[in-house]
């Protein structure tokens, strides 16, 4: 297990200025819709490379984001967890356009990233 | 139409087995914009067939804070008249999202059949192996036949398959917006289920004059909000007895700011927050149900199992409640599940204290309002527990349609769809 302090300090991941403070996500999707207007100006949920992942009867929600080098940061309710390249498929989001399918997250270049900005809860965070 | 819809619209003959597609009329959406006021002008339209009517509002789906809705318009057989009822958790955004900016659908069905949308394909399926079931076994079927776990599902239980008008159509797993007899409806069509899974896209005009009015929106609801959340932050002055006991975690519909959703986890401790139990609970969206449950002296435990047995069931937990008075937790259970196999009825839509126009908008929303919010909510698909609670500033409303569409729609044009709407 990884969590929200170590992200930043793990090699893999050590580009990313991004936390997840994974129990203020409320579920919303907001993130995946703010990284598609960001890279095609345009709504859908097929392109992020931040996804929901939503297990509805569970109530279980969190998200994950696609890294350069296909790792996916888990982003779950237990904590903050990496999935490295070629290992279980299990969170790779079923259906039309699994994750890893996707583009990988570039922080939104100089930009502050989109779905930090919009997320309502702030659950997502750029560290300073 | 070149933004925020797809341009199609879907009429389903449920008597043919038939699905056909025709063009969005550019002027309708020109004049009315979407949502409540478009779905009446196609309920005209085909009156003589007693439709049902399904509408995105021209907002639904975008980062607009609380888009999530569509509209269902159609004739409550409670109240005997035109009502609209709301579509949100993630089914109102995905249904846009499918290609179908709006869906009209007629006709009684020889077979029991469902409604498959999605990338602009709409397929009619036999409904033979879920009919007969209840709907937290219908939403596990659909999505497993059709290989998708977001897959929105709006469906009936054995009471809408009844007929009787106490049937409400349920969201996935949970009791939420419809008060006015969907339910009903949709199992005299013999039409299990619609369910769909959007995989398209929403153009807008004006990417970033849309960002530069979405931000501070944003930030506005976050001031409006704080400190309020669930199903307290919805109903502040619900007794709601024991529920910490079985309090799980608060949740949003699709692109809202509010989590005015609680979950109530009474088959493992509420604690657990890695995936475990496979039916761990019940997520309370209809908080008014979960309020007249506990109003009839069953605990939040109770309260939360009986909700839970009503969206299997499909039947309104409102008009249910007095049912059960004076009925143990097993006694009520029973109750409600003996609903599922013989026809109960209400004669009128249920009150709910708080609700703004309840004999034109499905009380959903027991936060109060006014009907000109309520109108203008249902036209953009905003959900109106989110406007109500936030208010919908017109000249900003404007600001978005342009931005979206360069459409220029004054505010006082805004006004006058909404009185069109509060027939």
């Amino acid at each position: 297990m990884i969590n929200n302090e170590s992200i930043i300090n793990t090699n893999a991941v050590r580009w990313m200025t991004m936390n997840i403070d994974t129990l203020k996500c409320t579920g919303c999707g907001l993130c995946e819709l703010a990284c598609s207007y960001r890279r095609d100006k345009v709504f859908t949920t097929m392109r992020s490379s931040i996804m929901l992942h939503l297990d509805d009867k569970r109530n279980y929600f969190g998200v994950m984001v696609k890294l350069p080098n296909d790792d996916l940061i888990l982003g779950r309710p237990e904590g903050i967890d990496i999935q490295r390249s070629g290992e279980s498929k299990d969170e790779e989001g079923t259906g039309a356009k699994p994750i890893l399918l996707r583009e990988a997250c570039d922080e939104c270049g100089d930009e502050e990233p989109h779905c930090v900005r919009i997320c309502p809860p702030r659950c997502l965070s750029v560290v300073k | 139409m070149d933004y925020l819809y797809s341009g199609n619209v879907l009429v389903v003959d449920l008597q043919k087995g038939e699905t056909r597609e025709s063009i969005l009329d550019e002027e309708l959406i020109e004049s009315k914009l979407g949502g409540a006021a478009v779905n009446l002008e196609l309920f005209k339209q085909y009156e003589s067939m007693d439709p049902v009517v399904i509408g995105s509002g021209l907002f639904t789906s975008t980062m607009i804070p609380g888009s999530a809705m569509s509209v269902v318009t159609t004739r409550s057989p409670t109240a005997d008249r035109i009502m609209h009822s709301p579509i949100v958790n993630f089914m109102g955004a995905e249904l846009k999202l499918a290609g179908f900016d709006f869906i009209v659908v007629h006709g009684h069905s020889p077979k029991p059949v469902y409604l498959w949308l999605h990338d602009e394909i709409a397929d009619l399926l036999p409904a033979d192996e879920i009919w007969g079931q209840d709907t937290w076994k219908t939403v596990d079927y659909i999505r497993e036949e059709q290989g998708e776990e977001r897959i929105q599902v709006l469906s009936i239980g054995p009471a809408g398959e009844k007929g009787g008008s106490i049937a409400q159509a349920v969201v996935n797993y949970w009791s939420e917006g419809d008060k006015i007899g969907l339910g009903k409806r949709l199992g005299d069509m013999r039409l299990k289920a619609i369910c769909t899974r959007g995989m398209g896209e929403l153009e807008l005009a004006d990417p970033a004059s849309f960002l530069a009015l979405c931000l501070p929106a944003m930030e506005d609801a976050r001031t409006k909000l704080v400190d309020s959340q669930g199903i307290e932050g919805l109903m502040p002055n619900m007794d709601l007895k024991n529920f910490n006991e079985v309090r799980h975690r608060n949740s949003a519909c699709f692109g809202c700011p509010w989590p005015c959703r609680t979950f109530a986890k009474y088959n493992e401790s509420p604690a657990v927050l890695k995936e475990a139990h496979t039916e761990p609970g019940m997520q309370i969206i209809d908080a008014p149900g979960f309020a007249a449950l506990l109003s009839e002296g069953f605990d939040a435990i109770e309260a939360s199992r009986l909700m839970e047995t009503s969206s299997r069931i499909g039947v309104e937990p409102v008009g249910v409640s007095p049912m059960l008075k004076g009925l143990t937790y097993q006694e009520a259970k029973s109750r409600i599940v003996e609903m599922g196999s013989s026809q109960t009825n209400v004669s009128s839509v249920p009150t709910i204290k708080g609700a703004c126009r309840s004999d034109l908008f499905s009380p959903f929303a027991p936060n109060g309002g006014e009907e000109h919010t309520l109108a203008l909510a249902y036209v953009l698909g905003i959900c109106p527990r989110y406007a109500v609670k936030t208010g919908l500033d017109r000249t900003r409303v404007s600001q978005f349609i342009k931005a979206c569409t360069d459409l220029e729609v004054e505010p006082a044009t805004l006004e006058d769809i909404e009185r069109s709407v509060l027939v």
